[in-house]
């Protein structure tokens, strides 16, 4: 993930639309992808990046610089995607479709059918760090939680992957 | 090492975790003749693979419909005020909203697979509405009912009226009404009065001036109160924005969202003692009957505009509230039924006529006229944005007052510059103590600076050859020290004297914390401190020419939400038999016992001839991580 140039979040804070508008451009693709992810859903992902720049904006006085201004805006999509699925009366739905095929699609199908099946916690986990690649610290920060639980949810969300993988192995075989 | 504990490191180190050199060898050397960690090691790379390299989604462009959305959203009054709403009686809403809202609670929240999430999500909306609100909010006027029970038998149950009214900057008025018919005229009605207006401070309490939110002016009964400096945040801030309570939500229990009386809300509980500025005229006089720490309060907080809009107490189930009820004569109480409850009635953004919170006797001064009112130019900082400054005062002379105080403001928040050029005290200016951490300012030099608590915000007190300063904040430490940077003044180093205070035979020296740890035969890189925890500071005590003892003092510098201190002491064993903790409780500590004291949150032990504590506000387990790792530690 990309940091912003603190001038501009400083600026933003101050109430600046222009400023505010460079960190939508620089930050709604990815907000959109974990969004898709958790929700599963195209039109409640874009309802999603949209709910979460309205409260990022509503916030920015919240965000002291402590963490990375990705983390933060993570940490409030979760929140939004997790209001969103609550409000819908639905969690997630596993047969939704990548945007756009993949050309592996065997193996892709195979890991979204493993993901589902963990935790919506480790799920989440992993998203943050092998997906989208932060750090653990970065993904406690948005999931609210110690180093140590990202540790222990990431490794257990990869052995789940793993088994996922092994069985088709197997069954290739 | 077997396969349980290598796949974990592998799947740690795959991303980034750092192995130390022998772990990492072990690990290699188990990969590589074990076949199912090689082929757990395998998959992680190919899942990695299949995750990370793929085609790249189509992501729609949603800036011009966020944009419009968010200045749509801008174009609104700060915060999502809904207009005034009339107000409405009250009957129906404790007992019927409460069960309705257990039941709907109860199925919303611990239902379905989201179980844990909305409370873990409010939790951090909550922090991040809260922090937001209070540098946003300009005016505020609310009208509360307040019931009690259980003052006195006689008296059952009383009602009284409560008004709040806040206008940026830093001016706030707060009238408690009695209403309660008493059996005779022995009893004294509650009515009080407390007008903040900037840094000075008026308190009218029972027999004081009756009404509400008129302008004070009242018979020579009342008292008039003016803090020197005024640093304690405004006491009704709490039912505005509830910064103090609710800016962490450490200790607080979030249970859920609810529908009060029209608001959308989210109910949390936490503990009487942590919700204490919630609960503000309790601490301005009058009669009220008392609270156990551990009673139970719950709160339903608006989560468009962050103001409690009801806050309960129960009493607490744990049994020693027994011998608490007993010490007080008090009846036992069912924790079924609560014994305050505080529910708002209507609420406006409406500024409130500034005439309200006219206090007489104080002197504002214009800043065109600070020179000659002053003497001198007060130091301020150059810049204080997104504060502005607000005002500037000659507070009343006193023994340790300021001479100028500087005051800036932003909604909520405020920074505070206390000035006095011939500071001659025995300590440094302001209320900093000896264990405050030695910081250095940017372009200004160093300071001391003590995290926010006893009712005080951030502060710092700078010592400079020509004048004292004391800086107190509400904002992050950050923040403060960036503003503080600022402030066109070279420090000086603390004075000697300073560093030294007397009580009886003991002295107690600042020390320098390296230099402590070493004397104490620690190190840091050995001491299992929860996460972030540094050395702050250090204080040698010394009795009659001997060292006597030595405690460094650990804080969180990072956090912004500052942790409590952990103090870790090693003293002479005489010392230890002084210890006389009402509650010892004896502990392992590896192959030593030590004792461990719940009110002190202190846990104590002998070793080679010393006697050693660790102590922070921790739950044991914390304090005896630490405890083995002082003793592992010592050569």
């Amino acid at each position: 993930m990309r940091d912003p140039d603190p001038r501009t979040v400083q600026q933003a804070r101050a109430g600046d639309l222009r400023a505010f508008e460079e960190l939508v451009r620089l930050y709604q693709a990815e907000v959109f992808r974990f969004a898709w992810h958790l929700t599963r859903d195209r039109t409640l992902a874009e309802d999603v990046t949209q709910d979460t720049f309205l409260r990022a904006f509503r916030f920015i006085h919240g965000y002291r610089g402590g963490q990375r201004f990705g983390s933060w805006l993570f940490a409030i999509a979760r929140n939004c995607s997790m209001d969103a699925l609550r409000k819908r009366g639905t969690v997630a739905e596993q047969d939704g479709r990548e945007p756009r095929a993949t050309p592996d699609a065997s193996t892709r199908a195979e890991l979204d059918a493993a993901l589902a099946a963990v935790s919506a916690e480790h799920r989440d986990a992993f998203l943050l760090v092998e997906v989208f690649g932060l750090s653990y610290q970065e993904a406690a920060d948005v999931l609210g939680v110690a180093v140590g639980t990202v540790k222990s949810r990431m490794f257990r969300a990869r052995r789940a992957l793993c088994a996922a993988i092994a069985v088709d192995d197997e069954e290739a075989r | 090492m077997n396969c349980r504990r290598v796949q974990p490191l592998i799947s740690a180190a795959m991303d980034g975790a750092h192995l130390a050199s022998a772990e990492r060898r072990v690990v290699e050397a188990h990969v590589a003749t074990c076949p199912d960690c090689s082929a757990f090691e395998r998959r992680a790379l190919q899942v990695r693979t299949a995750v990370r390299i793929r085609p790249a989604e189509s992501v729609p462009d949603l800036t011009d419909r966020i944009m419009a959305a968010v200045a749509r959203g801008s174009a609104r009054p700060a915060r999502g005020f809904r207009p005034r709403r009339p107000i409405r009686p009250r009957a129906l809403v404790p007992a019927i909203a409460a069960a309705i809202a257990g039941l709907l609670v109860g199925s919303l929240v611990v239902g379905g697979p989201w179980d844990a999430h909305p409370r873990v999500a409010w939790a951090s909306e909550i922090e991040l509405g809260v922090r937001g609100a209070a540098p946003s909010v300009e005016a505020f006027q609310g009208s509360y009912t307040i019931t009690e029970r259980g003052l006195a038998p006689v008296v059952p149950e009383r009602t009284l009226s409560m008004d709040v009214a806040f206008l940026a900057p830093q001016r706030f008025r707060l009238d408690v009404h009695d209403e309660t018919v008493y059996p005779s005229n022995a009893w004294t009605p509650t009515n009080l009065t407390y007008v903040e207006n900037m840094p000075a401070t008026y308190l009218s309490g029972p027999s004081g001036c009756l009404g509400t939110l008129q302008p004070v002016d009242c018979a020579s009964t009342t008292t008039i109160t003016k803090a020197p400096y005024s640093a304690a945040p405004p006491v009704p801030a709490d039912l505005v924005v509830p910064l103090a309570t609710l800016g962490s939500v450490d200790g607080v229990q979030v249970l859920g969202e609810e529908q009060v009386d029209g608001h959308d809300t989210v109910r949390v509980q936490m503990p009487f003692s942590r919700a204490g500025p919630l609960f503000p005229f309790l601490q301005l006089g009058g009669t009220w009957r008392p609270f156990f720490a551990d009673d139970v309060v719950t709160v339903w907080l608006d989560t468009a505009g962050w103001y409690p809009v009801r806050s309960e107490i129960s009493p607490s189930p744990e049994p020693a509230r027994k011998d608490w009820e007993m010490r007080f004569g008090l009846p036992h109480e069912s924790p079924d039924a609560p014994i305050l409850d505080v529910t708002l009635g209507s609420v406006a953004t409406t500024p409130p006529d500034p005439s309200v919170f006219r206090i007489q006797g104080r002197k504002v001064v214009p800043p065109a006229e600070m020179g000659t009112v002053f003497g001198y130019t007060p130091a301020a900082p150059a810049e204080p944005a997104p504060l502005s400054l607000v005002a500037a005062i000659a507070p009343p002379p006193g023994p340790a007052a300021p001479t100028s105080v500087l005051l800036y403001a932003d909604g909520l928040d405020y920074l505070r510059v206390a000035e006095d050029p011939r500071w001659s005290g025995p300590g440094p200016f302001g209320p900093v103590g000896l264990d405050a951490e030695q910081v250095t300012l940017p372009h200004v030099g160093p300071a001391l600076y003590e995290p926010a608590g006893e009712g005080l915000g951030r502060r710092l007190s700078i010592h400079t050859p020509t004048t004292d300063l004391f800086v107190e904040s509400n904002l992050s430490r950050d923040e403060l020290f960036s503003i503080a940077s600022t402030l066109d003044v070279s420090a000086a180093p603390i004075p000697v004297r300073w560093r030294v205070a007397h009580a009886g035979t003991l002295t107690l020296a600042r020390t320098d914390p390296s230099a402590a740890l070493r004397a104490m035969g620690l190190d840091t890189t050995t001491l299992a401190l929860p996460t972030g925890y540094l050395p702050a500071s250090a204080t040698r005590s010394v009795e009659q020419g001997t060292e006597v003892g030595m405690t460094v003092t650990f804080r969180q510098p990072d956090s912004d939400a500052v942790g409590p201190p952990v103090l870790v002491h090693m003293g002479s064993v005489r010392d230890a038999a002084a210890d006389s903790a009402p509650d010892p409780q004896r502990v392992s500590i590896g192959t030593t016992t030590g004792r461990y004291s719940a009110s002190a949150s202190e846990l104590t032990w002998t070793d080679a001839g010393r006697s050693w504590s660790v102590q922070g506000d921790l739950d044991l387990a914390q304090l005896v991580t630490i405890a083995s790792s002082v003793l592992e530690g010592r050569p």
